[in-house]
């Protein structure tokens, strides 16, 4: 015969429901960092697996993270790396430039957007890779210095990778 | 413009004012200097637009190029049992060794049909009798109702409960039906579904129908129902910032009416004892502890309760589907009482964690600069990390394990061990030595770079008594092991200061050569 004493409230914070949730919360996101990094969209779909994998492992083990969701992105971004520099083929973000560039919404403001957004694609075309990174994460909501572990580097490096990339963009829609 | 202030705001503090990265005080004092500076206003308009026009550029050319797939939870979860099975798998053999004919009948298997058939063959069957109970459960109340209101509860006690429901638009007067749940889960404008085939002991299986949704207070519900007839057995619902609610099927006749009961506190449940306990009962526990693959990180404890009537498993902090597991493994074994609490985790105990310096400053760049020379660059050190993590968590895993039977087998209760549990014990210490031998392969291999400048440890101050037991050296080795996990996790953590760093780098090859000495000791003890 067996007694169990069922704490429902510790239930809440049981760490199966915990990494659910912050699967559920960061997945896309994680994994569309991978398809910016370059990684294949198979590959990233398992590296995504991956790193949530490695979160319930860390997390059973006792480890605190301070901040899941940098967590993930940190382990994505060391991971996706690793499986990009395997991947026989390189794919480099298919970004359609074109239609940034020459948007057909509005007729009055057409003039106007395709000259902004030609200077702001090419701006964009002019930042280096980890500015680009920068941009990206700090998109995702990601803190300065979540962004400078994610990356590796310091969050001054962060800051002066961003105060550049957003000045040149602001230049390039201002002028 | 006039009162215009002199220092105007930097390029590089509108930006951190505008991501809001500026401490509390620079922020307001900025944003005073924003109100008066028509400049700086409108250099900020400016950056923006910068930034705002990287939002234009991300949604109209990264996002299309980065179609994220609908994997749903459900696919993990299976890598996660996958993962548990995979760490425990030679614990199988272990229990072919032990003569224990223990099997773990709980598993999860592939995705089954869609949510919305689940929920539409479950509505179709049979409802639920007006007769049935429930028993709610939700932090530390309990109420016995009807599984089919009439009305709302009389029970005031329950009204906030009720309220959440009501809220989160989910049937509180019929919660276990598949109509209920498939009437909010309908109502929701964005959602995600994962059914789950779960194979219970006795070959019984269920239905785990999930729905979760970021657009109600009612933020995850699962129903489980019997995979045959459909019959929905239990509800788990998740509200926004509160105890989880479980609301489960009772076949035991309630007393009477609607009752309100107040859990107990974490307690041992009376149970019948037939015969005192005996350390082969104890060993028997063990090894299906084993066999299933219990961690030396999991709070689990095995010991004799102080009458010797009955062997006690304690788990605190453990998730339900866990004690479950062990509750399957361990339940059926003679004179064996489980004690599950929702105390601390054992990793909450300071002595089971490092605790890196979260604080550090950005000097500790230096010395992680350090770091990846030496390991030849960051994605070097970075896997080298990965691993020398994982076989000093495995070592310290063993370590724990060993610790345990050392505590609870002393040389005297070891002594009246049969021949048969002798060998079985021996086994599993053999086992836990062994793992830990290749575990300090592996991690003094990935601490390789790191020991280059360190002097050679001199081993003749570490010698372990001649002739000690094996108890004795299984509790050092628990300490040491713990002390190097400790060093390792830190030390690659690349929080700290320089100093710290530079005294870690000294002790490592201490922390290293004493536990290795005492796994050979612990190895010699077992000829």
């Amino acid at each position: 015969m067996i007694a169990l004493n069922e704490q429902p409230a510790e239930r809440a914070f049981s760490l199966d429901a915990e990494v659910e949730q912050i699967y559920r919360e960061s997945r896309g996101s994680v994994c569309a960092y991978l398809l910016y990094l370059g990684v294949s969209a198979d590959k990233a779909q398992e590296v995504t697996q991956e790193v949530f994998l490695r979160l319930y492992q860390t997390m059973r083990k006792g480890t605190p993270i301070e901040n899941l969701r940098g967590w993930a992105f940190r382990v994505a971004h060391n991971l996706g790396l690793k499986v990009r520099s395997k991947e026989r083929s390189f794919r480099a973000v298919d970004a359609d430039w074109d239609r940034f560039a020459h948007p057909s919404n509005s007729p009055e403001s057409e003039l106007l957007d395709k000259e902004r957004n030609q200077r702001v694609a090419a701006a964009m075309e002019e930042l280096s890779p980890q500015q680009r990174n920068c941009l990206y994460l700090r998109s995702e909501g990601l803190r300065y210095r979540e962004i400078a572990e994610v990356m590796g580097i310091s969050s001054s490096t962060v800051n002066e990778f961003l105060r550049r990339a957003i000045a040149r963009l602001a230049k390039a829609a201002n002028e | 413009m006039n009162n215009q202030p002199q220092t105007h705001l930097s390029e590089d503090d509108l930006i951190l004012f505008m991501d809001r990265e500026l401490s509390a005080t620079a922020a307001a004092n900025a944003e005073q200097h924003l109100m008066q500076c028509g400049d700086c206003s409108q250099r900020l308009k400016r950056l923006k637009a910068g930034s705002a026009a990287y939002a234009q550029y991300r949604e109209a050319v990264l996002k299309p190029t980065l179609p994220v797939p609908e994997t749903g939870w459900a696919r993990l979860s299976q890598e996660v049992i996958k993962e548990k099975r995979r760490r425990w798998g030679w614990g199988w053999a272990a229990a072919c060794a032990c003569g224990l004919a223990l099997a773990i009948a709980y598993f999860l298997v592939s995705e089954q049909p869609s949510a919305q058939q689940v929920l539409s063959r479950a509505e179709a069957a049979e409802p639920v009798p007006a007769t049935a109970r429930l028993l709610l459960t939700t932090g530390h109340e309990r109420l016995y109702r009807p599984a089919v209101l009439e009305s709302g509860p009389s029970e005031v006690r329950f009204q906030h409960v009720r309220a959440l429901f009501v809220q989160a638009n989910y049937s509180w007067e019929n919660p276990l039906s598949a109509r209920s749940f498939s009437s909010w889960r309908k109502s929701l404008p964005q959602k995600e579904d994962a059914v789950t085939l779960i194979s219970a002991a006795g070959g019984r299986k269920f239905y785990r129908v999930q729905t979760s949704t970021s657009e109600s207070i009612l933020r995850s519900a699962s129903l489980t129902l019997q995979a045959e007839s459909y019959h929905p057995t239990k509800v788990d619902l998740s509200f926004v910032g509160q105890d989880p609610v479980e609301l489960s099927e009772q076949t035991e006749p309630p007393k009477n009416g609607l009752e309100v009961v107040q859990a107990p506190a974490p307690m041992v449940m009376p149970k019948v004892i037939e015969s005192p306990a005996t350390p082969e009962d104890e060993l028997r526990v063990f090894a299906a502890l084993d066999a299933m693959g219990a961690e030396a990180e999991e709070p689990i404890d095995v010991k004799m309760d102080m009458e010797h009537h009955s062997v006690l498993l304690t788990g605190m902090g453990l998730a339900t589907g866990r004690r479950k597991e062990i509750e399957n493994a361990v339940g059926a074994l003679p004179r064996t009482v489980l004690h599950f609490s929702s105390g601390p985790r054992l990793s909450d105990d300071p002595a089971f964690t490092s605790t890196p310096n979260n604080d550090a400053p950005d000097e500790s760049q230096a010395f992680r600069q350090n770091l990846q020379d030496r390991y030849g660059g960051a994605h070097q050190l970075q896997a080298a990390t990965d691993k020398a993590l994982d076989a000093s968590n495995g070592l310290f895993a063993r370590a724990h394990l060993l610790f345990l039977l050392a505590r609870e087998f002393p040389p005297g209760v070891e002594s009246t061990l049969s021949s048969a549990s002798a060998t079985s014990l021996l086994s599993m210490r053999q086992r836990d030595v062994g793992a830990m031998e290749y575990a300090l392969r592996q991690l003094k291999e990935e601490l390789l770079p790191l020991s280059s400048d360190s002097a050679p440890q001199e081993s003749n101050n570490e010698q372990v008594a001649r002739g000690a037991a094996w108890q004795s050296v299984a509790d050092a080795l628990f300490t040491n092991a713990r002390n190097l996990d400790s060093t390792v996790s830190r030390l690659l953590s690349g929080r700290y200061t320089e100093q710290e760093g530079n005294t870690m780098l000294k002790q490592l090859p201490s922390d290293l050569t004493k536990v290795e000495i005492l796994i050979r000791a612990q190895s010699i003890t077992d000829k």
